[in-house]
């Protein structure tokens, strides 16, 4: 449980750790992409979390890397198959972005740091809690992406109706910049935070 | 070396394992992949083509062309609706590609769909809105001629000149992407279909 | 032809530059953007694997791939990705051989790099829009020649990777002068750098249109 918490906000992947941002970027033009982004990413660190760690046993140091990549590129071709079979605009949407989770430094990261050393029980709750951090790191920069650029929210639209689109949010340029800073906001009030703490010991 | 008799054992037992899971799944999503490529194509042509109206409906089948390309005969089962075929070219940002529809008798244009584009958003991709692809319907049911190159013009088109079609404000190079890519290809798939 | 050629790399370089305008390859091109001297040795590094991984991935998923669905039905195409990400890191370690062995003054220069190269996503994510370019043999279209084909991928290879070295390049040559500016306490390191990229990215937006 303390685990599933870690990776939401003390330790988010996207936010604190700098992890797998190119699919960060590159997805969050709207919120429904970046939904379905984190929720199939989620799903592959589930899963390759899962069979690193009941596995962890026979993993030997030289071959380690090999058999997470088998692992984790079978899921990814999983999710990219169903996607492809279930929800073809999205899958045409998103395109090789899906398969570009295989090298997403999130998912290889979490196997060698917390599934090959630990229980089958606590490397689940790190998984789920890793993946809803990264979806809800995608979901606040798709937010402010497509809020600014269209003005709209998952397609309701909640900006008056004079305002102007900001076409550069949807754009590489506004993608940048919006995670720009929102990694420093997020730095600020991380030590904020902690200065209160150090203050009243 | 029975160690390493061990790690190759795991591997390759993985490998069978995941390969026998990955070939089943795919045995099973792939046929709807392949229906949802075709419904696309249909739903692209049902916006296309004047008189195609239920996409489910359409019969759509394919014509090789000399370049290696396809042209799709459309028909609602009955009778010979008309022709679509794919052309790619430059844009602005990228490729576009675009779906042509030709009248039944392969004379004239009736309506373009863009498929896939990278334009800029707001400029642009505005070739994606109905009022710039309605330039390419027919005009009170007469299709666009294809006797001669069209041409982008920045005023308001004179009136009666089939010709002429009024660029997209702050997106010419956009619009004359799309309509020499029109140009390039009309002609030459509707002489090969005819 | 040769013009074509020569829009297709143009286009990876500028226009559609793998990092600026795909966010591919982002992992080093922050960690590594510190000293332009290192990031000119990823740039070469990533340039020169990023070019033998597209012609060999484009080999294996056209004359391996391709040839057993088209000529016998046998369709592996649930393997591509696993097959392309082992094609990725056989090729890294062939390179890293074949540099110590034969050019042990590149190597020094910049075999630090290599294996981090195979996680790196702009590799994996040049192999894969080839497909989406239309590099790839399709089904139907046995008239286009294939060596002609090949030619675009392998150009689009060194135009991806050369595309690479010039942003981190760019990006290494402002944050070494960034050193000396005062920038707010919390936007220092990842927050300034993703915001000078964004500038960077909006200057390339300059040159959509080239092909046109």
């Amino acid at each position: 449980m303390a685990r599933f918490i870690n990776g939401i906000l003390p330790e988010n992947p996207v936010l604190r750790l700098v992890l797998g941002i190119c699919p960060t970027l590159a997805v969050t033009a709207n919120i429904k992409g970046a939904i379905t982004m984190g929720l199939a990413a989620t799903f592959v660190l589930f899963c390759s979390n899962m069979f690193v760690s009941l596995l962890k046993r026979f993993l030997q140091p030289h071959l380690r890397i090999l058999v997470f990549t088998i692992i984790i590129a079978a899921f990814v071709t999983i999710v990219d198959m169903f996607l492809k079979a279930y929800m073809y605009e999205m899958s045409r949407q998103l395109g090789p972005y899906i398969p570009l989770i295989i090298v997403n430094c999130i998912i290889i990261a979490r196997a060698e740091a917390c599934a090959s050393k630990s229980k089958l029980l606590p490397s689940l709750g790190d998984a789920l809690g890793m993946g809803l951090g990264f979806t809800l790191a995608l979901c606040i920069l798709a937010s402010i992406r497509e809020i600014l650029a269209d003005g709209t929210w998952l397609n309701m639209r909640v900006m008056w109706d004079s305002f102007t689109p900001w076409t550069i949010m949807k754009l590489a340029p506004g993608a940048f910049l919006t995670f720009g800073i929102v990694v420093g906001i997020n730095n600020f009030i991380r030590r904020k935070i902690e200065e209160r703490k150090s203050s009243q010991p | 070396m029975i160690n390493f008799l061990k790690q190759s054992a795991l591997v390759l037992i993985l490998a069978v394992v995941f390969g026998s899971v990955l070939a089943l799944i795919y045995a099973n999503t792939n046929p709807l992949y392949e229906h949802n490529q075709k419904m696309a194509i249909k739903y692209a042509i049902q916006t296309t083509i004047p008189g195609a109206k239920d996409a489910a409906k359409l019969e759509v089948s394919e014509v090789e062309l000399s370049d290696g390309g396809k042209a799709y005969q459309v028909s609602d089962g009955s009778k010979l609706l008309g022709w679509a075929y794919v052309a790619k070219g430059k844009g602005f940002g990228g490729d576009i590609r675009l779906l042509v529809g030709l009248n039944a008798q392969a004379k004239g244009l009736v309506g373009i769909d863009v498929l896939e584009d990278v334009e800029t958003p707001g400029f642009g991709n505005s070739i994606n809105k109905e009022s710039w692809k309605s330039k390419f319907r027919t005009r009170n049911g007469v299709p666009l001629p294809l006797d001669k190159p069209l041409v982008v013009v920045k005023r308001t088109p004179k009136a009666g000149n089939p010709y002429q079609i009024q660029a997209i404000t702050g997106a010419t190079i956009s619009s004359k992407a799309v309509v020499k890519i029109i140009n390039e290809t009309a002609s030459e798939v509707a002489r090969q279909v005819k | 032809m040769i013009a074509e050629l020569m829009l297709i790399l143009l286009t990876a370089v500028l226009i559609n530059n793998p990092v600026l305008y795909y966010f591919l390859g982002l992992c080093p091109y922050l960690g590594v953007s510190n000293k332009v001297d290192m990031a000119l040795g990823m740039g070469m590094a990533v340039t020169f694997v990023m070019t033998v991984a597209a012609s060999l991935t484009w080999v294996v998923n056209n004359l391996i791939i391709f040839y057993l669905n088209a000529g016998y039905g046998i369709d592996l195409g649930f393997l591509r990705y696993t097959i392309f990400i082992f094609v990725i890191a056989g090729t890294v370690q062939l390179v890293e051989m074949f540099l110590r062995k034969f050019f042990p003054h590149l190597y020094d220069r910049f075999g630090i790099f290599l294996p981090l190269i195979t996680t790196n996503c702009a590799i994996l994510g040049c192999c894969l829009w080839i497909d989406v370019k239309g590099y790839n043999l399709v089904a139907g279209q046995e008239g286009v020649a294939a060596s002609w084909k090949f030619a675009q991928a392998l150009l689009f290879g060194i135009g991806n990777g050369l595309g690479f070295t010039l942003a981190i390049c760019l990006m290494a040559g402002i944050r070494e002068r960034l050193n000396f500016s005062d920038v707010p306490r919390d936007f220092r390191g990842v927050g300034i750098t993703l915001i000078v990229a964004a500038i960077l990215a909006m200057a390339f937006m300059g040159f959509s249109g080239i092909g046109g």
